[in-house]
């Protein structure tokens, strides 16, 4: 094919036309040839057979009575056949009888077996035939004869066939010339088009081919083709002139659609920044004002109402606090923040807020924070309280009895790195396998009829996974109906270069202290065991009044003696008083260190506490360090300070008066912050703005200052600017904390940036405040 | 008896040589019998006798003979297991003429000949075969005898009376006939 490749189409149809032509032709005259050959090839043995039959018929009387003469005449009569060059007749034993030759004679012995035999030479043609007398053979007779007639008839055909293909190719040739005009003429017209098309961008061009065939057909698609390029180019050449035009007024359209949307989105987070200020400034007023009232002489009817009250005004703002989290992060608005933080501090934080819940509703909260984690990590520590807040609330509000257990593990650790993963398990009603896919779905509770039961938005969740993801973690559940749930999330944390200096610079080491641990809650005192043993105490463990009595009494045997008790105050059966009465009823026990762990701080447990020789009162849930604390105090006999004790005291009534300086516009939220503290003891002092707060720290010194942020005239990160700067001259250090109502982004910067310890978020909780106080000492302390 | 041994040393030497067919016959007494024997029973090859001769198609072809063993066993020898079409050959000796009946061919020796002449015209409706030789020294021929021996320059030929053959109802080839020294 590749021999085609060049030529033109006309030469390849003619040379088509030829070559199906010519197979044709020869083929044919083959055939024929062929045929005749073999006609005349069986016609010239049957002719050479009959002579040979007829002479042999003759011949076998002179074979039998063995008269040569007679035989030789009866052969001589093949003069007549010209093409017959020899004969021979044998007689019955094979001897050549008689012969017969025509010119030279052959040099062939005939005589051979009697069986009558065919053979073609390439110029002879030799036939034998035995001679029959009656049923006896007599001899045979043998004949050559020559095939000059057959080669001259070969060479005849030969000939004609030649002129017949020469002939027929003529006839094609001219034929062939004329037919592929029909073919290839359309084709070199179209070629040409699409050249003229190609080169000179003639568009106009058309082809007219007459017909109707395959080629009309083409021509007329190659036209149609045409047309519509031609149209398109008038088409395209409109365009690119409109098409400045266009572009220049989509570029301002597009322009004054991102300003609006620009402004749109200002105008949004504006909107939710006042909408989070103008609703929790009247929130503020009446979960204050409910709780104030609450505390006044009521009848146990008013009691109800304002309890109602109050409960609702904080499911409100919850309600409230997640929507606009919600929102925030919906529109992209979540900014974390990156700085360094405690990390058991704040998870004990969050424990001690949400252990009353707990405790009203009879469960253990429980903390498992393990010893092996940096104590200083780096990340949004808001944004893991939230999560944390949002788990074991909802623990809380799902459990009826049994335990809540917040675990802290590391699940990898590179140099300064650290992906943490926590835990909250509770002994709730569970989730069912088919609604744990669904429950970190916005607006998605287990069960609708969750919702009316339980209460809440059903934000929790999705803001929580929502948070955990931006984190750089992951949330998950497990869980088993009837059983409980563990919902489990990890954070990825940078680790803090500033360890906490206490405990690192301990007075009283804790190795080989022996601590009999009594705790009737195996979570709890397993997570003590295990804390203790880290610390390398030897430990035991008791779960009972009677339990604590025998390994006592056991260890006295063997000559040791415990030199730590700790012990639950509240167990079924005696209670932790009763085991201290009869512990230290026992010889040598009298002096034993005994720490009393509670969930609830009364002052009565506290002065009977005293009273039993107890060392320390310790807060459930309590932190290691706080524990660590505790038991270093106990040990060493010191008695902690009072900024020490308020840690373990947090909501307790024993906290020593302060003086408070309370900065704050809105006369409800004075009103409210003043009665509040005034009620717990403290003095507070009321300045309306920030250049009055100066006024007022120049006239008297305050053990803490609460600011609020927004304030006419001069603003809170302004006063507190001033008021470190007067400090740094004085070499003082007052805790400042501000109160804001946004909870907004960046608010915890903007306060650490203008000096202030820390802030918390309006409406105002006593316990909120108390919380951040405690962790601001604390700091300050250590500094 | 010189020259016979010698004439017999040259025929084994030329039979050897395979240039002459064995039946060439020379005057010696044994190969003219044994030739006149095999032309007797080649004879019966080229002749159609009556439809009535044979009741059935494997009755014997006989041919007899007359005088004092004129074949001295040759003949019979010759005949020993030959068939023509399906009949069987076989020879018979008579003394009487009468004893002719049933044969075939009648060969009558040459000193045969003068005895029998008064016989020889008879047995006109009997399609017997007569086959003689030709008489030392007489050139007449009985006219019932069909064919006869002749001895041609040593070779043993033969004359033909075709029309005595006609008569007595005997068909003889052409095939024969053409190698006939002469037809009559």
């Amino acid at each position: 094919m590749r021999l085609f490749g060049n030529i033109t189409i006309k030469r390849k149809l003619q040379t088509l036309i030829l070559l199906t032509s010519s197979i044709a032709v020869v083929s044919s005259c083959a055939a024929f040839c062929a045929n005749d050959l073999l006609r005349l090839r069986a016609r010239t043995v049957q002719d050479l057979s009959m002579l040979a039959d007829v002479l042999g018929a003759n011949s076998a009387a002179a074979l039998t009575f063995n008269d040569k003469d007679v035989a030789t005449s009866v052969l001589a009569a093949l003069r007549a056949k010209p093409n017959v060059v020899s004969a021979w007749l044998c007689d019955a034993s094979g001897q050549t009888f008689a012969t017969y030759s025509r010119g030279t004679p052959e040099m062939r012995k005939p005589c051979g077996k009697l069986g009558r035999t065919i053979e073609f030479g390439p110029d002879r043609l030799y036939l034998a035939t035995p001679i029959l007398l009656g049923k006896q053979p007599a001899g045979s007779i043998s004949l050559a004869s020559n095939l000059d007639e057959f080669h001259a008839l070969i060479g005849e055909y030969l000939v004609t066939s030649a002129l017949i293909l020469a002939g027929a190719l003529l006839l094609a040739f001219l034929g062939g010339s004329k037919l592929q005009g029909m073919i290839s003429q359309p084709i070199l017209e179209l070629a040409k088009a699409t050249r003229d098309v190609s080169e000179n961008k003639d568009y106009c061009r058309r082809v007219s081919i007459a017909g109707n065939d395959e080629l009309t057909l083409l021509s007329q698609s190659f036209n149609g083709m045409l047309d519509q390029i031609q149209l398109r180019d008038v088409e395209l050449s409109r365009h690119r002139d409109n098409l400045e035009l266009q572009v220049a007024e989509r570029t301002a359209e597009l322009q004054s659609a991102k300003e609006r949307a620009e402004q749109a989105s200002r105008i949004k987070s504006e909107f939710l920044a006042n909408m989070s200020h103008e609703i929790r400034t009247p929130m503020n007023g009446v979960i204050g004002m409910t709780e104030l009232a609450l505390d006044t002489k009521l009848t146990s009817e008013q009691q109800y109402y304002l309890t109602t009250v109050k409960s609702c005004a904080d499911a409100l703002l919850t309600v409230i606090n997640d929507i606009l989290d919600f929102s925030k992060i919906e529109a992209g608005k979540l900014t974390l923040e990156n700085s360094e933080f405690d990390l058991e501090g704040e998870i004990g934080d969050v424990l001690r807020t949400l252990c009353a819940g707990a405790e009203e509703k009879g469960i253990e909260l429980l903390d498992d924070i393990s010893p092996q984690l940096p104590e200083m990590v780096v990340g949004d520590a808001g944004r893991m309280r939230q999560v944390l807040v949002n788990l074991i609330g909802n623990a809380i509000k799902f459990t009826d009895k049994g335990e809540i257990v917040v675990r802290a593990r590391e699940r990898s650790r590179s140099e300064d790195k650290l992906l943490l993963e926590i835990s909250v398990s509770d002994t709730g009603i569970g989730i069912p396998a088919e609604k744990q896919a669904v429950i970190f779905q916005a607006f998605t509770q287990a069960d609708g009829s969750t919702t009316r039961r339980y209460g809440g938005t059903g934000l929790g969740l999705t803001i929580s996974r929502q948070l955990v993801e931006a984190m750089g973690g992951q949330i998950s559940v497990s869980s088993e109906v009837g059983k409980g749930s563990t919902f489990s999330f990890t954070l990825c944390l940078g680790i803090g270069r500033n360890p906490v200096a206490t405990g690192k610079a301990d007075p009283i080491r804790l190795q080989d202290l022996r601590v009999l641990i009594v705790d009737d809650n195996a979570t709890n005192r397993n997570i003590l065991n295990r804390v203790l043993m880290h610390w390398g105490a030897h430990t035991t463990l008791a779960a009972d009044a009677a339990g604590a009595l025998d390994a006592v009494r056991n260890s006295q045997r063997q000559g040791e003696r415990f030199d730590l008790i700790l012990l639950d105050l509240c167990m079924p059966g005696a209670d932790g008083f009763t085991v201290v009465e009869q512990l230290r009823e026992l010889p040598g026990m009298a002096k034993t260190t005994i720490l009393m762990l509670s969930s609830a701080g009364h002052g009565k447990q506290i002065q009977r506490c005293e009273a039993l020789g107890i060392a320390a009162y310790v807060m459930k849930p309590v932190s290691q360090r706080a524990l660590k604390a505790a038991i270093t105090a106990a040990l060493s006999r010191v008695v902690p300070s009072s900024k020490e004790t308020v840690r373990e005291q947090a909501s307790s009534t024993t906290r020593p008066s302060l003086r408070i300086l309370l900065v704050e516009d809105n006369v409800v939220n004075q009103q409210l912050a003043r009665r509040l503290f005034e009620k717990q003891g403290h003095a507070v002092r009321v300045a309306g703005d920030g250049r009055q707060a100066l006024a007022a720290y120049d006239e008297e010194d305050f053990d803490l200052i609460l600011m609020d942020v927004q304030m006419p005239e001069m603003g809170g990160y302004e006063a507190t600017a001033e008021l470190r700067r007067k400090e740094d001259l004085l070499h003082r250090h007052t805790p400042i904390i501000g109160l804001t109502a946004h909870a907004m982004k960046g608010t915890r910067e903007r306060c650490l940036e203008a000096g202030m310890d820390g802030y918390v978020a309006k409406p105002i909780k006593m316990s909120d405040v108390w919380v951040e106080f405690d962790r601001v000492a604390g700091v300050i302390q250590r500094a | 008896m010189h020259y016979e041994r010698a004439h017999r040393k040259l025929v084994v030497f030329f039979c050897a040589l395979g240039l002459l067919p064995a039946t060439t016959a020379h005057a010696d007494t044994v190969t003219e019998l044994k030739v006149k024997a095999a032309f007797l029973y080649n004879f019966t090859k080229f002749i159609k006798w009556p439809p009535k001769t044979f009741a059935s198609a494997t009755d014997p072809l006989t041919i007899c003979t007359s005088g004092e063993q004129p074949f001295s066993g040759i003949l019979e020898e010759t005949l020993n297991g030959k068939k023509v079409d399906d009949h069987p050959l076989v020879e018979r000796q008579i003394k009487a003429d009468a004893d002719v009946k049933g044969c075939q061919v009648w060969f009558i020796p040459e000193e045969e000949l003068p005895r029998r002449s008064n016989l020889l015209a008879a047995p006109k409706s009997a399609s017997v075969l007569l086959v003689s030789e030709a008489q030392r020294g007489k050139t007449e021929r009985p006219d019932a005898i069909m064919i006869t021996f002749v001895l041609d320059s040593n070779r043993v030929r033969f004359r033909i009376n075709n029309t005595a053959a006609e008569r007595a109802g005997l068909n003889i080839s052409a095939r024969l006939l053409s190698l006939a020294v002469s037809v009559e």
